[in-house]
């Protein structure tokens, strides 16, 4: 009698590509019990790449979600997850729990003189204590009323926004704060010298804020700042890519 | 924990006139009533009148909608009476449940609504149009050529957009959306070899691996 093979031996072959042409296929987890299996075994070490690629690229977000808690997935793997942009939001934050994945991306967005060069912790990443040089100098373009006429002052009136609609209850606008996400989406496109990794990384953290204020739910915590801590380290990111004052065109977003 | 009201209004066993009563008695109430599977359309027809006693006509509208029992007819007399679409309904309920928002996720929502929501202001109601598995044609153009991005990716991953919608989404500039159209079962071949020369190594990979790439 042949023995019947186990999910990791079927697709253990070093032609990732077959594995996946033949996994989009026939995608395997069709009943409980081997879906079960699949899942357990897509978040540990011994995990084909095939299926680990696989599930980064057509998974569920289930699926998703188990591959990013995988300690040994290779940067590739990686960056498929970070490229589904409706989902990436959901684990972004598993991805960067690793320190190898935070060092590449604190590498990627602010090079070899890394401002941050301590920041061991997604924690000590979030909330850096050398932001108020930078906030102080834009704090001083932004009118008492209306939009800014730079893009790095307008950033941080959003911010200020958005503290307000998240943590003193303010009421999210569909017109008005989704416009402001194009903004910041806008500046994170705009951000030279970053790979895709680290943009989709900054992406996922926008989305996950509209999540967040969309449904009124504070779901990561506050800091002293009183802000989104993604936010905050997107405009510190601008900020920083961007010492001179980049003008900013409200007409063409908000429309007056 | 579900209080003992919430349960009655939750119980196919109440009996109607009771679940009527009980729609007066808060918005989470009404909710579960709305919900409850022993509500048929001519139910929920009195209680949308109810609710607008309780809550203004686009609140109630929002709350009714929330039920999978309404049909295409009530979905348009609802429109007949609350026309504007175009506006945000007020500060009652969270963002996700705007009266546009509802609309368009509703499976029942006609399709002349769905022309109209695809003019929307709001991304977020054109967002949730991209999703939909019955856009006719014209809305499923307009949606490729959505000035945001968020919705274009939404509509690359719709497994009823046809062939030459993908197309053109083949060539749009973000990468999520190649990312997208790469992985879509529809993808013609032209459009697969196209994104199987892309630089970036996580959409050349998606394109190649499709079973359609010969």
């Amino acid at each position: 009698m042949v023995k019947k093979l186990t999910i990791a031996q079927r697709y253990a072959r070093a032609d990732i590509l077959g594995v996946v042409k033949e996994l989009r296929t026939e995608p395997p987890g069709k009943d409980d019990a081997e879906r079960k299996k699949l899942h357990k075994l897509l978040s540990q070490e011994k995990c084909p790449c095939g299926l680990l690629m696989w599930g980064a690229l057509c998974g569920s977000l289930e699926v998703k979600q188990q591959i990013a808690s995988n300690p040994a997935l290779s940067m590739p793997v990686i960056e498929a997850l970070m490229m589904d942009t409706e989902s990436a939001p959901w684990y972004v934050f598993d991805i960067l729990g690793r320190d190898d994945i935070l060092s590449t991306l604190i590498c990627d967005l602010y090079g070899s003189k890394s401002p941050y060069p301590d920041a061991a912790t997604l924690d000590k990443f979030f909330y850096p204590n050398s932001l108020s040089p930078l906030e102080e100098h834009w704090k001083q373009f932004i009118p008492k009323q209306g939009y800014c006429e730079t893009m790095q002052s307008e950033l941080l009136r959003i911010l200020w926004r958005f503290s307000n609609t998240l943590y003193r209850g303010f009421n999210y606008t569909l017109h008005y704060d989704d416009q402001m996400f194009i903004v910041l989406n806008n500046a994170v496109d705009s951000i030279p010298d970053i790979s895709s990794f680290g943009r989709n990384v900054l992406r996922a953290f926008l989305r996950w804020s509209q999540i967040q204020q969309r449904s009124r739910e504070t779901l990561l915590p506050s800091h002293g700042h009183d802000a989104p801590a993604p936010v905050v380290m997107i405009l510190d990111v601008y900020w920083r890519k961007f010492p001179e004052a980049v003008p900013f065109d409200s007409k063409s977003i908000y429309g007056s | 924990m579900a209080t003992k009201i919430e349960k009655l209004a939750a119980s196919p066993e109440t009996p109607l006139e009771v679940l009527l009563e009980l729609v007066k008695k808060g918005a989470e109430i009404a909710s579960n009533v709305i919900s409850n599977p022993a509500i048929n359309l001519t139910t929920l027809r009195k209680i949308f009148l109810l609710l607008q006693e309780e809550y203004r006509l686009e609140g109630a509208a929002v709350m009714v909608l929330e039920s999978p029992c309404i049909d295409e007819a009530f979905i348009l007399e609802i429109y007949s009476a609350c026309p504007d679409i175009h506006s945000e309904t007020g500060d009652d309920h969270p963002e996700e449940n705007d009266y546009p928002v509802q609309l368009a996720k509703h499976p029942s929502t006609p399709a002349e609504i769905i022309t109209k929501l695809a003019e929307s202001p709001f991304y977020m109601v054109r967002e949730r149009l991209a999703a939909r598995g019955d856009l006719v044609n014209a809305v499923v153009l307009r949606l490729a050529k959505d000035p945001n991005v968020q919705v274009r990716r939404i509509l690359a991953t719709n497994s009823s957009v046809n062939a030459g919608i993908l197309d053109l989404l083949a060539k749009d500039s973000d990468q999520t959306v190649l990312l997208k159209v790469a992985l879509n079962s529809h993808t013609s071949t032209r459009a697969l070899h196209m994104l199987a020369v892309n630089p970036n190594e996580s959409i050349k990979f998606a394109a190649l691996s499709s079973p359609a790439f010969q």
